[in-house]
């Protein structure tokens, strides 16, 4: 099985992040990027592969319910050619704050970064990942 | 036309064109570095100039965000015949109009989803060159150049090949966005040597992606070019490159997309023979260095390249 690495687009900036932190806590706001819900990825197969890959997106409000009836997307993105992906992931509610995104195309080998947005009116929470794809 | 017409067309063609008045070579130092590389520039004397580079570009893998270098897994295969068709033309004096238009055949395998094969039209690139300070003009002094140029979005992006069944991307040519480019040349040439140092600054203008309708705009960047040749016997140059393309974010339906940024530095050498005075032969080897934090957020790739140039002048 090829290699892959995953990680946090948030924790690799940690002297910026800690600036936004603190400057977060003394506005007392929600995050302007990620927003107030919470919003997190799991892919199938895990890690993800060359091909076609299945993304699971689970989202919970702040108190950590699960949501159904939200609009989700997820956006596969190679930051090295500027250029999403050649086919478009179509995202079914599983129930229980769950989705799935099928197929998340990785079609080039390099670093893909996967957006997953999910929104309700003003409410929104979005996770960004990187995987390296081999 | 049939066939065997087409062949002695094209043969009677070869022997006029090697046939044209011409005179002798000139050893000058204006003369070692115009053909070298590439498209290159113009002799003085000639009136303009065309050529043909075919290109093999096999993909080996890539740098990540962290810089490292990752070889692609046996099961991907990504290769790429790319030949330029160019034209270099005399305007007015020290003004030389560019144009370079690549056709593109993409062969790539991924995986589960298969192969496919793709390619097209490239995007094309015209500009000018202005030689304030021609190369072997003024004794003792460099050569100077200025010129801009533009890069048009005819080849096809990768946002218009979704939903058009080419899932693995061979039929993508382009990156979908106008280019505008400013650069200097600055040219040292003694008779059998010549030292080239170039940069450009280069704009991607604002584009609108097909498949999302938002907003994207890729990175200024900037590429530097360090060329140094030497004249191996009589008509046949040797040149050794070092060349650095680095390109900021990307930016993203107004937002900046973090790590976005491209640093993709080579080396190359280039073999260039004066086979008549009108006509060089053209071969060169370009490749990535493929070593941890030698390169970020690009492929790694190793190109080779077969050119054939005419240079007109009477």
């Amino acid at each position: 099985m090829p290699a892959v690495s995953r990680r946090s687009l948030r924790s690799s900036r940690p002297l910026p992040l800690l600036l936004g932190a603190l400057l977060l806590a003394a506005c007392g706001g929600a995050d302007p990027v990620q927003g107030t819900l919470h919003v997190a990825v799991q892919t199938d197969p895990d890690p993800p592969v060359l091909g076609r890959n299945a993304v699971f997106v689970d989202v919970t409000s702040a108190d950590g319910t699960p949501l159904d009836g939200l609009a989700v997307e997820v956006t596969p993105w190679m930051p090295a050619h500027g250029h999403g992906s050649t086919e478009q992931p179509i995202v079914e509610a599983l129930g229980g704050g769950r989705y799935r995104a099928f197929p998340v195309t990785f079609f080039m080998v390099g670093d893909w970064q996967v957006t997953a947005r999910a929104s309700r009116g003003d409410e929104f929470g979005t996770s960004v990942t990187t995987y390296s794809i081999q | 036309m049939t066939a065997p017409s087409r062949g002695v067309a094209l043969a009677g063609m070869l022997v006029a064109l090697v046939s044209l008045p011409s005179r002798p070579a000139r050893a000058a130092s204006c003369c070692v570095s115009a053909t070298a590389v590439g498209m290159g520039r113009l002799l003085n004397w000639e009136r303009f100039a065309v050529g043909l580079q075919s290109a093999f570009v096999s993909g080996l893998g890539y740098f990540d965000l962290d810089g490292r270098w990752r070889r692609a897994s046996a099961g991907y295969r990504d290769y790429q015949w790319r030949s330029d068709v160019w034209g270099l033309v005399d305007l007015t004096h020290h003004l030389t109009l560019a144009v370079d238009l690549p056709l593109i055949l993409n062969y790539r395998a991924a995986g589960d989803l298969g192969s496919g094969v793709g390619g097209g039209v490239g995007d094309l690139q015209a500009g000018l060159r202005w030689d304030v300070l021609p190369v072997g003009g003024y004794a003792n002094r460099p050569g100077f150049a200025l010129s801009v140029a533009f890069t048009a979005p005819t080849g096809r992006a990768t946002d218009t090949a979704v939903g058009h069944g080419d899932v693995v991307g061979a039929g993508v040519t382009g990156r979908g966005a106008w280019v505008l480019s400013a650069g200097a040349v600055l040219e040292k040439a003694a008779d059998t040597w010549f030292l080239r140092c170039g940069l450009t600054l280069n704009v991607p203008l604002p584009m609108t992606r097909a498949d999302t309708g938002a907003s994207q705009r890729f990175g200024p960047g900037l590429a530097a070019l360090l060329v140094a040749g030497g004249r191996l016997v009589e008509d046949l140059t040797l040149s050794g490159l070092v060349r650095l393309d680095w390109e900021h974010d990307v930016t993203l339906a107004g937002a900046v997309v973090p790590d976005s940024w491209v640093l993709d530095p080579g080396v190359g050498l280039a073999l260039s023979w004066r086979v008549h005075p009108h006509v060089t032969l053209q071969t060169s080897l370009d490749t990535n260095l493929f070593v941890d934090w030698l390169g970020h957020n690009a492929p790694g790739r190793v190109t080779a390249a077969l050119g054939l140039r005419y240079g007109h002048f009477r």
